[in-house]
């Protein structure tokens, strides 16, 4: 009976990735496209440095996290709004399964990004847990605000925002929530505080975003 | 099977939408009749699940087949995609899949539009394929909201036809404002208003409320109405105008044999 249930999430989870057509392969754009093409900009424009090296570091910052929530939220909004809603929310009454395997997913490719990137320039893979506790709390965050508010927009729009005022502008009010770190990983116990933290409330939205969901009027 | 409701009941806010609903549902088609915020969309929604109850117990209903009263798919898949997706959704396994969908959309008259994009298809179409993916893994509660709606008469037929041949094998109950699809189609008519039960029984017993009730009185004599009544509608027979009155008290004009539709307005107007 388990068994079944793993492959009918795993059946869903294929159908649901397909099902978003081409907002499937925006992740893969800047992945695989933008990213590397700033890296090699970078080693040219700086030499291979530090410069460069950081930069890469601040890129993989500001667009992996970001990029977290984009198959949570656009692979998963038609069961909080829209016309086939209310006949999903019947037949799929938990999005917990297919929440963890989008971000998993996700999270692959972001591994296969910093596979690339060590093999062919340094070990990045210290950074790799710090930009997944980013893209899990972008993740989290959006999937709670999709549950919460049953609709696409509040969370596309808060992630945006985020993004733009927070994790790039650095605007100084807004400090205080700054998941963007100046300086590079050199040893686990640097991502302690704050991203420890950071994690746990990450994994708790999701689970408050699920009871969120199944919450009947 | 049976599908149990005991003293069912929802509540928004003050507004009691179902009040103690009861009923054990045998394999059987029954049809949900009731004016406009009598319930009805309610109650199929509690069975479901998609409502927490305020008070009572649902027992039966795991699995359902549903149709919701405002239906549509994922506009940018074809309708076989569509279909395989809430296959897989409702556990069909793989290898049962290709034929399932094959076979409900064939008794929706789909099949030529298997490999047609959702956005494609008229609104008709898309209530037909509603009615296909509830019938998807053949459930044993079939619960449908308005799923006549918008389909032309011969697809209204061919859909009574479908229902009728799936009547002992499980609950199938059709909340409609069609009349003639109850008649047609349900051994058991439930009529709701105001979120209560207000009479259940066969075609004919519903027709019976009415008994002694009706009468085709002549419009020059509408003004000797008396008492509660509810004029039904208005007809010209031989130029000459005739209203069909629905009344407890006895009315100045010839009383007629009740139909099923007298019956139902008898008891959301307790007449």
């Amino acid at each position: 009976m388990r068994h079944q249930g793993i492959v009918r999430e795993l059946a869903l989870f294929r159908l649901t990735l397909r099902k978003l057509g081409p907002l499937y392969f925006v992740p893969h754009l800047f992945l695989y496209g933008l990213i590397p093409l700033l890296g090699a900009g970078y080693l040219a424009y700086h030499g291979d440095g530090e410069n460069a090296r950081g930069l890469i570091f601040y890129d993989f910052q500001k667009f992996l996290p970001f990029l977290g929530c984009w198959w949570v939220l656009f692979g998963l909004s038609g069961y909080v709004e829209g016309p086939a809603s209310e006949l999903l929310q019947v037949y799929q009454p938990s999005l917990l399964g297919q929440f963890w395997l989008l971000w998993l997913w996700y999270l692959l490719h972001m591994a296969a990004l910093f596979l690339g990137f060590s093999l062919f320039l340094e070990n990045y893979w210290p950074d790799f847990p710090l930009v997944a506790i980013q893209s899990l709390a972008f993740a989290g965050a959006g999937f709670f605000l999709l549950c919460a508010a049953r609709n696409l927009l509040a969370p596309f729009l808060t992630a945006l925002f985020y993004e733009i005022f927070v994790m790039l502008a650095g605007t100084p009010f807004l400090r205080f929530c700054n998941l963007f770190s100046l300086s590079r990983v050199e040893r686990p116990a640097q991502l302690a505080l704050p991203y420890g933290p950071v994690a746990v409330a990450a994994v708790l939205l999701v689970f408050l975003g699920s009871r969120a969901y199944r919450r009947r009027e | 099977m049976t599908l149990t409701l005991k003293d069912v009941t929802k509540r928004f806010k003050k507004r009691v939408a179902v009040d103690r609903f009861s009923m054990e549902f045998q394999p059987g088609v029954y049809g949900l009749l009731g004016p406009n915020g009598a319930g009805k969309t309610t109650l199929l929604r509690c069975i479901c699940g998609l409502y927490r109850l305020n008070g009572g117990s649902i027992q039966g209903g795991e699995s359902p087949g549903y149709l919701p009263q405002s239906f549509g798919m994922f506009r940018e898949l074809t309708l076989t995609q569509m279909m395989e997706y809430l296959a897989t959704l409702k556990g069909l396994p793989k290898g049962e899949q290709e034929e399932e969908i094959r076979r409900v959309l064939d008794l929706v008259n789909l099949s030529d539009r298997a490999g047609s994009r959702v956005k494609a298809l008229s609104g008709g179409m898309v209530r037909r394929a509603g009615i296909a993916q509830a019938l998807l893994g053949d459930p044993e509660v079939l619960l449908f909201d308005e799923p006549t709606a918008g389909l032309d008469p011969e697809e209204r037929v061919r859909f009574q036809n479908v229902v009728a041949a799936r009547r002992r094998k499980g609950v199938t109950l059709i909340s409609t404002h069609i009349v003639g699809d109850v008649e047609a189609l349900c051994g058991t008519i439930l009529i709701l208003h105001q979120g209560k039960l207000a009479a259940v029984g066969t075609a004919q017993e519903i027709a019976q409320l009415a008994q002694g009730k009706v009468y085709a009185v002549p419009g020059e004599r509408e003004s000797e109405l008396r008492g509660s009544f509810f004029v039904k509608n208005r007809s010209e027979e031989n130029g000459a105008s005739i209203l069909r009155v629905l009344s407890p008290e006895p009315q100045p004009g010839e009383p007629l044999a009740p139909t099923m539709e007298d019956g139902y307005l008898c008891a959301i107007k307790g007449l």
